[in-house]
């Protein structure tokens, strides 16, 4: 639900923002970046086990726990 | 805009104090104890050296922010997974900022609400800050200095005549350094975000004076630390203060007199100064994806999506409330936001080649 909110809000910015804008490379860039972040987002919200960011600096840098 | 004098003092205390003020107090009272005064100190001065790399660094090209010239300093191909780098921390520091409020408000106020609401309340602040830009924003904090330096004060000195004094001469007598070394650490990774004022250009630019007012808001900032964590540890003590997550809440909210029950004021200046924390990381992230995608009349929707999957993160974080809190005071999470504020430093070096190559060009045409 939270993602599927910041979708809807982010292609009312983004229908206001193509009418500004003249370069369609932009449009078309910010749209494709909007629909695979709520994508990504969409997932994190319904799977338990999708993986954070904390998650990920962990595997890199948990290691230093034990100093 | 219009700029006068120590607006970056202003907007970089108000910056740096938000996540110490809420969440250092309770890790120092937990390893360093009675010694919690060596490690803010031992952290601040750390992040001077810091400092001196990143405002050299700004100065290298005053008119622009950094994320637009770094390429001309380590080429594209370093520059921009640096940048990458940056986005993914801006936002999950975001994410931590939201989940931590949430959690802090859901256990000391709103407890039958939800947290997800919280969240998106949270959230939407947050992105609506954002949204009004970074000239906004430090106009902002203009404000806000003042009356939170006020209120810190009085706080401060209301609360230290209750203290029990006679535990200071322990502030010199304990010796468990061992813990004061990884605080040090810890507290350098709070105070050293310096990193952050690259992106204000050309709103701020930096100057021979730019050391001078960042290094004089951190000073602000640890002050504010220091007596907040002599307050709690001269009241509650090492031991029972360790047990609390929220000390001077628990002060606060105990208290009778002219500050008593003064917490929904303090709070209310305290999130003001975190909402202008998040806000200005959501700003850093967008410019880093705009630099990214060569996006640039797409700040709106940026700001939305990039608030969005902040608070989507902090959904997830508050899935597991333990574990975040665990990995939030983790060494290894400590290290992580070290190393973003060592990047500063490698750009200062490929800048000092840069100068050489620079200096070495005009000579051909003396012959």
């Amino acid at each position: 639900m939270i993602a599927l909110l910041f979708l809807v809000y982010s292609l009312v910015e983004w229908y206001m923002a193509k009418k500004k804008t003249r370069a369609p490379r932009e449009k078309w860039t910010m749209l494709i970046l909007i629909i695979l972040l709520s994508a990504w987002n969409f997932v994190a919200v319904v799977n338990d086990r999708w993986i954070t960011p904390n998650q990920l600096i962990l595997l890199l840098f948990g290691w230093m726990d034990q100093f | 805009m219009r700029n006068t004098p120590w607006q970056l003092f202003r907007f970089g205390f108000i910056y740096l104090n938000a996540i110490p003020t809420g969440f250092l107090v309770s890790p120092l009272l937990h390893n360093s104890a009675y010694l919690g005064w060596l490690a803010i100190l031992g952290g601040y001065a750390m992040s001077l050296f810091f400092l001196w790399f990143t405002v050299r660094l700004g100065l290298w090209d005053p008119q622009r922010p950094w994320v637009d010239f770094g390429d001309k300093l380590v080429t594209k191909w370093i520059h921009f997974p640096i940048v990458a780098l940056i986005l993914f921390w801006s936002i999950n520091y975001a994410a931590m900022d939201i989940e931590s409020f949430t959690l802090f408000f859901s256990t000391n106020y709103m407890r039958e609400s939800p947290q997800w609401m919280v969240i998106l309340v949270v959230g939407f602040v947050i992105i609506i800050t954002a949204r009004w830009g970074l000239e906004t924003m430090i106009y902002i904090s203009d404000g806000l200095f003042i009356v939170i330096v006020v209120t810190i004060v009085a706080i401060n000195v209301f609360f230290f005549q209750d203290a029990h004094s006679e535990m200071m001469i322990a502030f010199i007598r304990h010796r468990n350094y061992d813990s004061v070394i990884k605080d040090s650490l810890f507290c350098l990774t709070f105070f050293a975000e310096w990193i952050v004022f690259l992106f204000l250009a050309p709103y701020l630019k930096f100057d021979r004076r730019s050391f001078r007012n960042l290094a004089a808001a951190g000073i602000l900032v640890v002050l504010a630390s220091l007596f907040q964590w002599a307050t709690a540890i001269l009241n509650f003590g090492p031991y029972l203060g360790r047990e609390m997550q929220y000390p001077l809440i628990e002060l606060m909210r105990s208290a009778s007199g002219i500050l008593g029950n003064s917490d929904p004021l303090v709070i209310g200046l305290w999130s003001s100064s975190l909402f202008l924390h998040s806000a200005f990381l959501i700003q850093v992230g967008v410019r880093c994806l705009a630099t990214l995608l060569k996006l640039k009349d797409m700040d709106g929707p940026l700001i939305v999506i990039l608030g969005g999957t902040a608070i989507v993160l902090a959904y997830q974080y508050a899935q597991d409330p333990i574990q975040f809190l665990e990995s939030f005071n983790s060494f290894g999470m400590a290290m992580f936001f070290l190393l973003m504020e060592f990047i500063p430093i490698f750009y200062w070096i490929a800048a000092m080649f840069r100068k050489r190559k620079r200096r070495r060009k005009p000579q051909p045409n003396s012959s």
